[in-house]
């Protein structure tokens, strides 16, 4: 699953001004809670709006999981990745440290 | 790509069957499905996984899980664990028990999925046709049908099914997909669009490589009018995928590089784009020295503003997204447990 392997990423590089934000799309707020606290997830982690509020699909019209967007010091969108297997995160942790 | 998304989707299919099933008297198969939804939360790895629904197939073949079973065995050991051998041994005796169409179907198409590593004597057009003599094909079932050939280099399969999922990708056949849910007018719309826009992206592809250019360019035009596009703003399909590659395959490299360009900036989003922009700028400046500044800028000028948005942290506090991210390298993670 993608988001234990963001942890390691999270805690070498935050003190360098890398931040997580993971936000749970469905709402399913008992079964996130468990994993969240079974993996020791430390990130700024938070749950989807409901109706006219939610954010997932209207303004990011995210339809896939997991989707992850990589966003620069200025607040631009540089790098989209769709998916998470076993290795991405090396590739991952290049362009984090392109942009630091 | 389209796998992974597959099966997070069957793994949250597994829960909700799971529910379902403990309502009513149960058969042998129904006990130990329950008993199967109940062991797969506490599994970790994928072996664990596979045998579990290795386990399952061996002693009922033919339930209504098989699909999604023999899913499962293609994803965990044919993919994670890298034995599509293996997965195709377990699959193709549970495939010749099965009498349900449907089930045919779905367990066929996971078997022709493994067609690129392994020897699968069964022909996608038969699996496809044999399940249309039941019954009318769904977008989906069309969209894996033409993704697969695409992958097989297939093109009049691929053409045949691109354009009848165009055919079906209707806001009625959407409603009636999901008839559980609910969507706005607006909403159902993209959703229509983007369906559109990927049967004709794939359906160019299709002709492109049937020798058909002139119609191949118009149903990417077609598909660009559709114009179903991501948060980044770039077509949420493949079409720029398969449209700079057709202008590769012509010699227009410019065309090629600007439309590659778009889908390659953004980073891995499953449509392999930049192994043919380097290709068409390798073929338009003779080296590739240059490459990378050229992905650099192309991501420049087109990156966004991230949207702001407050929502609630499980301790109840409200969080801003701009003032989390202010001034840092913010990674954005979309997820749902599974």
């Amino acid at each position: 699953m993608e988001l234990p392997r963001l942890q390691p990423l999270y805690e070498q590089y935050k003190d360098q001004g890398f931040e997580v934000i993971a936000i749970e799309a469905k709402r399913d707020t008992e079964r996130a809670t468990k994993f969240i606290e079974e993996n020791g997830l430390t990130y700024t982690m938070l749950e989807n709006a409901e109706d006219d509020a939610e954010i997932v699909g209207s303004i990011f019209k995210v339809r896939s999981f997991p989707s992850s967007f990589l966003i620069d010091r200025d607040g631009k969108v540089m790098y989209f990745h769709l998916g998470f297997e076993a290795g991405d995160e090396e590739h991952l942790e290049e362009e984090i440290k392109t942009l630091l | 790509m389209s796998r992974r998304i597959t099966i997070l989707a069957l793994v949250a299919l597994v829960g909700l069957a799971g529910a379902c099933a403990r309502q009513e008297q149960e058969s042998p198969a129904e006990v130990a499905w329950s008993e199967l939804v109940e062991a797969w939360n506490g599994l970790e790895t994928a072996e664990e996984k596979a045998a579990l629904a290795e386990s399952y197939l061996a002693e009922f073949p033919d339930t209504e899980h098989s699909g999604s079973m023999a899913g499962v065995v293609v994803y965990y050991r044919g993919h994670e664990m890298e034995d599509p051998q293996g997965a195709y041994d377990v699959v193709a005796p549970v495939f010749e028990q099965i009498e349900d169409p449907e089930q045919r179907f779905a367990v066929g198409m996971e078997m022709i999925s493994l067609a690129d590593s392994v020897e699968v004597p069964l022909e996608l057009a038969e699996v496809a046709n044999s399940l249309g003599a039941h019954r009318p094909l769904t977008y989906s079932e069309h969209q894996q049908v033409f993704e697969t050939a695409i992958d097989l280099e297939e093109w009049m399969v691929a053409d045949e099914h691109s354009l009848a999922a165009l055919e079906v990708a209707t806001p009625e056949a959407y409603r009636a997909d999901y008839p559980d849910r609910e969507f706005s007018d607006e909403d159902l719309a993209e959703r229509v669009q983007r369906r559109q826009a990927t049967a004709l992206a794939y359906d160019g592809w299709a002709t492109y490589n049937m020798g058909d250019t002139e119609l191949a360019f118009e149903r990417f035009a077609a598909a660009d009018d559709v114009g179903s596009v991501s948060y980044l703003g770039v077509p949420n399909t493949p079409l720029y995928t398969f449209w700079g590659r057709a202008a590769l395959g012509e010699g227009d490299f410019d065309s090629a590089i600007e439309f590659l360009g778009a889908e390659a900036a953004f980073g891995n989003d499953g449509s392999g784009a930049e192994v043919y922009l380097r290709e068409a700028y390798a073929a338009k400046n003779g080296d590739e020295e240059g490459f990378d500044e050229l992905l650099w800028a192309t991501r420049n000028e087109l990156a966004t503003t991230v949207d702001d948005f407050t929502l609630l942290d499980y301790e109840g506090n409200e969080i801003s997204m701009a003032n989390v991210r202010t001034g840092k390298v913010t990674l954005l993670a979309f997820w749902f447990p599974t």
